[in-house]
């Protein structure tokens, strides 16, 4: 029973990610008007349940390709796992309501945030300097 | 269209090595995406006296098949401009020993009128239960086998051509949308020419953090004419009659559905109902309750579900073989009520890809037959093992 234990202790810790020890941030352009969103918000937006905020701006919203960061992102502000985020982008991709957000490298998501201020993409804080913080967890 | 099964698994297989994760191909990049899912399943009866047979006539027997629950779906997006786009979603399902059969289960145009408004003109899956629309997205779901007796009642019924509405409610701290759907369908199954038209449903979904309710409506005005339907009905339809046997009516459907959803657990419930006067066609009451933990890559789960008939009361008005015709019909309808106990594992292997399996143990009552072909000798206990992919 105990070598049962520790196999299946052993494969949990085998597939689970690491989590993420740097505090993230969401972030706009410095030249957004979006100062602030809610967890309630964010969580709509990546979900795709909305495609805009309180003030009915229609936003563009960003993942980082980086996956230990994308998997604290999505136990932070959707409090899912990401195994359960790609079952449930899945059933939006295949039933017609919605894509999911394009996977951008730390620097091209900070370049597409600067360029337009109808997007946000979340970062770790210390790569945040100069955009505007409109949510911190 | 008939293809053939090895070389679309081929292709399909080799795109996915091609794949680094769940994202979808740009063919064209913001332009052109495709998509693809699927699930290989192996599944097995203990019992050798009955057989469970799907609507491609593929079956699940005490020998094990992977012909029943195998499946290839393909999808292209194409984004015409910021507010339209054009979607066209096929699914390949085994129907002979080495072929697949190709059919286009959406197909239609969408526009976002407004960020709170969207609408799609063309062939959908109609969204009458709670997991309708990905019904065949076997990676979207938690089990190896959707609970039979309420996705069992589905048919080869279930997509329909017209308008779907979905609009956004300017609701605060919770997500409310109303859809409304119009549609219309057209068959031939066996000399026998089926239409529901039109059919209208209204579905209104309220999320609030961890859980989502759906609540359904739908009327289904259906017809069935053709081979000996309809000298059957005429058979049947006598003023002495306690029952109604038009094979003209109206279907109603009604679903609520729940679901929950957080880190460590997985709730999910389903209540459906369809109601009709026309004793010719059935009514159904049946639901399904699951119950699932997460452990990192892992999901077990337990499900019960149940269905029974509604419209069950003997024909007592018709004489001779009028009478055995009707009382035939309704004992075969009640004797197909059956309920299932269901333990479960997902494991999340690797991006995109699940690995399931699944026990179920059906109970039928001693000389129904329940979803077999024919009355089991006791319960019959099922195993069912599959890879889901989504792309």
């Amino acid at each position: 029973m105990k070598t049962a234990y520790a196999l299946l202790s052993l494969l949990l810790l085998a597939t689970s990610v690491p989590a993420f020890a740097e505090q993230l941030v969401v972030v706009a352009g410095p030249d957004s008007d979006i100062s602030r969103l809610s967890i309630e918000e964010l969580s709509d937006l990546y979900l795709g349940k909305r495609s805009t905020d309180h003030e009915g701006r229609q936003l563009t919203v960003y993942d980082l390709d980086d996956l230990a960061v994308r998997s604290d992102f999505c136990r932070s502000a959707l409090s899912m796992s990401l195994l359960q985020l790609r079952a449930y982008r899945a059933k939006q991709v295949f039933t017609g309501r919605g894509r999911p957000p394009r996977q951008l490298a730390v620097e091209e998501l900070i370049e597409r945030v600067k360029n337009n201020p109808q997007a946000i993409g979340y970062l770790p804080r210390d790569r945040a300097g100069g955009l505007t913080i409109v949510h911190s967890f | 269209m008939t293809t053939h099964g090895r070389f679309l698994i081929g292709w399909v297989f080799l795109m996915l090595l091609q794949s680094s994760g769940a994202q979808a191909w740009e063919l064209i990049e913001d332009r052109l995406f495709f998509n693809t899912y699927g699930t290989l399943g192996l599944a097995v009866l203990d019992h050798d006296d009955v057989v469970l047979a799907n609507i491609q006539n593929q079956t699940i027997d005490d020998q094990p098949s992977a012909s029943f629950d195998s499946r290839v779906g393909l999808q292209l997006d194409y984004r015409v401009a910021d507010e339209w786009s054009i979607t066209w979603q096929g699914l390949a399902t085994k129907d002979g020993p080495s072929s697949y059969t190709l059919e286009t289960k959406w197909a239609y145009l969408s526009y976002d009128a407004t960020p709170w408004l969207n609408l799609r003109l063309g062939r959908f899956i109609t969204p009458l239960y709670q997991i309708s629309e990905q019904r065949y997205v076997g990676y979207s779901q938690p089990w190896a086998r959707p609970p039979l007796e309420v996705y069992g009642n589905e048919n080869q019924f279930d997509v329909s051509d017209g308008l779907w509405a979905k609009l956004i409610l300017p609701t605060t701290r919770v997500t409310s949308v109303i859809e409304v759907f119009v549609t219309r369908l057209e068959d031939e199954v066996a000399d026998i020419d089926v239409e529901l038209s039109p059919i209208v449903g209204v579905a209104f979904s309220v999320s609030y953090q961890h859980l989502d309710v759906r609540l359904m409506s739908a009327r289904l005005p259906i017809s069935l004419h053709g081979g000996t339907l309809d000298s059957l009905a005429n058979l049947l339809q006598q003023p002495t009659a306690d029952h109604r046997y038009d094979l003209d009516d109206t279907l109603w459907y009604y679903d609520l559905g729940l679901q929950y959803s957080d880190l460590k657990w997985l709730g999910m419930v389903e209540y459906i109902q369809n109601r009709v006067d026309s004793y010719y066609y059935p009514e159904i009451e049946a639901y399904s309750v699951t119950a699932g933990r997460y452990a990192g890559a892992f999901l077990v789960y337990a499900v019960y579900s149940r269905r029974v008939s509604l419209n069950n009361n003997a024909e007592n008005g018709l004489t001779g073989g009028a009478s055995v015709v009707a009382n035939g019909l309704i004992a075969d309808r009640n004797s197909r009520d059956q309920s299932t106990i269901g333990l479960g594992a997902r494991w999340d292997a690797m991006a995109g890809v699940a690995i399931k399996g699944q026990w179920d143990h059906i109970q039928v009552k001693p000389g129904d037959r329940g979803g077999f072909d024919q009355a089991p000798h006791g319960h019959v206990n099922m195993f069912t093992v599959s890879v889901d992919w989504a792309f």
